[in-house]
């Protein structure tokens, strides 16, 4: 059996999304955990007669807790518990056991931390349950810091982008060498019209937290949305080549719902600054390699890259570049830029 | 140790009853467990001297005779419940009613 079970007693305002999957062979006592459990506010259960039916691929992300009630006449699940715990280290397990040699066998895997609890029969269902609260509580205040700090960190600076932070009033500004990054969905409009505002909003919030942890990730710094794109920068001596690899990272990700980008990337001397009021202050870069990568993302069909050809070279990549046709002609630079289409597959290796 | 039950027959006892509230003849299972643990570990303790042997043979021999009188104990109460006593099964009527699933 496999049976989602939503408490009654869940706030839909106040969504917590924690899972627990509870797994006993008994279908009584899977009942009486199911009973109790149901009770608890911020998290849906489900309930499996058999650890085997959970299968080889990882579980769910949203599933924060794993209750196994192990009975003596079934197969100790060792290796199950060892892999899940290997591929979700941050799911607790809680495992139910008789006392004596049953516990006995669990032990190792208790003290080697693949079982995060282990429980001895008889048990007090208000205590478990006052148990498992607490690690809701515990996993959803830690879910919600992570997605803090990760928001944070998007925006933070990064290398010597930080001495504009240090001083963050109105006008105050700095030249610096960096790679510009523009991304943007292709056929944005076709999307929209496609689902409810909702859900458009929920794949672009999606499509954006994913680029943006690549950014990231690739040392480079989300600078602001730019409604279905993002305009991101990146410092320092490898600048032009990670941007490229960051870039090639986005187009490898798998495509939600054939939602394509479109990605443009510009390298030089690029103003940076504090803009606005003491009210209202946002960091903002400026300068013709921002709008050569604007024009270069406007210009790269879904899934390409298109970058200038000097950032090309000076990226040292391991990706074939192929030369555009045309000059572009962009308002700062005075004469055309010759500009490449970074193919996505890998050079042969020479 | 002489036993009427083995482990897994305690377990099996315990494996149905789960939780306090329906769960008599558990605790007493649960119990005698202790009891063979705790002598067990006599047994395996180490003796340097006549007063550690004394001891270990007291607890031990205390221990026995707690398990034996819990084992007839839990005999009754299966049989008081009138618990399958081939399958060790808790019969039907002792079971909770939970909510279908």
């Amino acid at each position: 059996m496999n049976s989602p079970i939503h408490p009654a007693s869940i706030k839909t305002s106040k969504p917590q999304n924690i899972g627990i999957i509870i797994v006993d062979s008994s279908s009584y006592t899977r009942s009486l955990l199911v009973e109790r459990l149901a009770r608890i506010e911020g998290c849906f259960l489900h309930a499996h007669d058999n650890i085997s039916l959970l299968g080889s691929t990882p579980l769910p992300s949203t599933t924060g807790i794993l209750l196994l009630n192990h009975h003596t006449t079934d197969t100790p699940p060792f290796k199950f518990l060892e892999r899940i715990k290997q591929d979700q280290p941050s799911l607790h397990v809680f495992v139910i056991v008789s006392p004596g040699t049953q516990r006995k066998i669990f032990q190792p895997l208790h003290q080697a931390g693949h079982i995060s609890s282990l429980i001895e029969k008889p048990i007090d269902p208000d205590a478990l349950a006052k148990q498992i609260q607490v690690e809701l509580a515990r996993q959803s205040q830690s879910r919600q810091l992570n997605s803090e700090h990760l928001n944070l960190l998007r925006f933070l600076p990064t290398g010597g982008l930080r001495r504009i932070f240090k001083h963050p009033e109105p006008g105050h500004a700095e030249l610096f060498d960096m790679a510009v990054m523009f991304t943007d969905i292709r056929d944005s409009s076709r999307h929209i019209a496609q689902f409810s505002a909702q859900e458009y909003f929920a794949r672009l919030n999606r499509t954006l937290g994913e680029q943006a942890r690549l950014i990231r990730a690739y040392d480079g710094m989300v600078v602001k949305t730019t409604g279905d794109g993002l305009l991101a920068v990146f410092e320092g001596a490898a600048r032009c080549h990670l941007a490229l690899r960051c870039a090639h990272a986005i187009q490898a990700i798998p495509r939600i719902d054939e939602i394509e980008i479109g990605i443009g990337i510009s390298n030089g001397l690029v103003l940076t600054g504090i803009l606005g009021t003491h009210e209202h202050l946002h960091f903002d870069v400026i300068g013709a390699h921002v709008h050569m990568a604007s024009r270069l993302c406007s210009l790269a069909q879904g899934g390409e890259i298109l970058s200038t050809q000097d950032t090309a070279t000076r990226a040292r990549f391991e990706f074939i570049t192929a030369p555009i046709a045309e000059n572009i002609q962009v308002r700062g630079f005075t004469t055309p830029v010759a500009c490449a289409h970074i193919q996505t597959h890998q050079k042969e290796p020479s | 140790m002489k036993t009427q039950f083995s482990d897994t027959q305690l377990s099996q006892i315990l494996d149905q009853s789960l939780i306090y509230q329906c769960a008599c003849p558990a605790q007493v299972a649960k119990h005698i467990i202790g009891l063979r643990d705790l002598f067990a570990y006599q047994q395996s303790c180490l003796n340097q001297t006549d007063t550690d042997a004394a001891v270990h043979k007291c607890i031990a021999a205390d221990a026995q005779r707690a398990h034996a009188i819990l084992e007839t104990c839990l005999h009754e109460v299966l049989v008081l419940e009138q618990w399958d006593m081939h399958t060790l099964k808790m019969p039907v009527s002792l079971q909770k009613t939970p909510r279908t699933i």
